[in-house]
C-alpha cells in the first residue's frame, strides 16, 4: 500500500505542485495544498480506480486550492483576484525567454476555469477526457472554454509580441 | 487568415509548447512521503473493532449517556419536601396517635375489666369463706 502510494508521490507530486503554484501563487501555500490532496488521497486509496488516480488528485488539487483562495479573498470574487497580475501595456521588444514567464503571469490572469483549463491541457498534457473529469465539465464544454482561454492569451500576445 | 495571424499562431503554439510541469521542490516531496507513517500513527489501536473510520453511531450511546447521568444524579440528590407536606404528614401523624391513644385506652379498659373482675371474684370467693364481712365491704366498694 506505502509502496504505491510511494509511485503516485514520484509520479504526480510535480503536476500537483505545477497546477497549485498557478493557482496559488504562494509557494508555502502551495506545498500546504499538494500535501492536503496527497492526505486524501493516501485516506482514499481505497476507494479510487487506480486508473483514475492523476484526475482525481488534480481535482482535488485544484479544489483546495480554490478553497484556499476563498478564504484569501472572503468578500471578493475570485476574479479580482485573478485580474491582479494582468501584464499592462505593450511589451514590445521582448526576448524569447521573458515572453515565456510572461505567458506564465498572463495565464495566471485568467479567470477560472480558464487557467485551470490551460495548466491542465497545455501545460501537463492532459486529455480532453481527464480535463473535463476534473473539472466536472463534459466535452464540448472544454474544448470551448479552452479555445477562449487560448484566444485571450493569443490576443494579449499580439499587444507584446516584438 | 493573414500572414501575420499564422506568424502570431505560431509563436503562441511554440510558447505554450515550451510550459513545462515544474519541478516539486524537495521539501514538498519529503513531505508527502512522510504522509503513510504520519497517517498511521492517527489509525485506530483496536483495528479488528471497527475497521476503517469509525462509524458515527459508535458515539450515540456515548452522548446519550450524558443526559442520563444527569438525570440519575438529579434523582439522587435528597428532596426537600414542601411546607404544605410537611404540615400534611404532621396531620397525618397527629390523626394516627389520636387512632393509637383511642385503641389503647379500648384495650386497657378491657384488659382492666377481664383481669380486675377475676382478680375479685377469686379474692371475694376465698375471703367470702373465712371472713363473712368482706361480701359486704366489697359491695360497699363496688357501689
Amino acid at each position: 500500500m506505502s509502496r504505491r502510494f510511494r509511485r503516485w508521490v514520484e509520479e504526480y507530486q510535480n503536476q500537483a505542485w505545477t497546477l497549485a503554484r498557478y493557482l496559488l501563487k504562494d509557494p508555502a501555500e502551495a506545498e500546504d495544498a499538494c500535501q492536503e490532496a496527497f492526505v486524501k488521497l493516501w485516506k482514499n486509496q481505497d476507494s479510487i480506480d487506480p486508473d483514475k488516480v492523476r484526475p482525481w488528485l488534480m481535482k482535488v488539487t485544484r479544489n483546495g486550492c480554490l478553497d484556499r483562495l476563498r478564504r484569501r479573498h472572503p468578500t471578493e470574487e475570485l476574479q479580482e483576484w485573478h485580474q491582479g497580475d494582468v501584464v499592462a501595456g505593450p511589451m514590445q521588444g521582448m526576448h524569447q525567454s521573458e515572453l515565456g514567464s510572461w505567458l506564465k503571469t498572463t495565464i495566471n490572469s485568467l479567470k477560472e476555469p480558464y487557467r485551470s483549463l490551460v495548466v491542465l491541457r497545455d501545460v501537463h498534457q492532459h486529455s480532453y477526457e481527464e480535463v473535463a473529469a476534473v473539472l466536472e465539465l463534459n466535452l464540448p464544454q472544454v474544448k470551448t472554454y479552452l479555445h477562449r482561454a487560448r484566444k485571450q492569451l493569443r490576443e494579449q500576445l499580439a499587444e507584446v509580441r516584438p | 487568415m493573414n500572414k501575420d495571424d499564422k506568424t502570431l499562431d505560431a509563436h503562441f503554439d511554440h510558447l505554450l509548447n515550451q510550459l513545462e510541469v515544474e519541478k516539486a521542490p524537495a521539501s514538498l516531496t519529503r513531505r508527502l512521503k512522510r504522509i503513510p507513517q504520519e497517517e498511521r500513527s492517527d489509525k485506530p489501536r483496536w483495528p479488528w473493532l471497527f475497521p476503517g473510520p469509525l462509524p458515527k453511531w459508535v458515539m450515540a450511546p456515548a452522548f446519550a449517556a450524558v443526559p442520563l447521568a444527569l438525570l440519575v444524579v438529579v434523582m439522587m440528590q435528597p428532596r426537600q419536601p414542601s411546607p404544605a407536606e410537611v404540615e400534611q404528614a404532621r396531620q397525618d401523624l397527629a390523626v394516627a396517635f389520636a387512632y393509637l391513644d383511642k385503641v389503647g385506652n379500648r384495650t386497657g379498659n378491657q384488659i382492666q375489666t377481664v383481669i380486675g373482675g377475676e382478680l375479685r371474684h377469686s379474692v371475694k370467693d376465698q375471703l367470702s369463706e373465712h371472713m363473712p364481712f368482706t361480701e359486704q365491704s366489697l359491695e360497699e366498694e363496688t357501689t
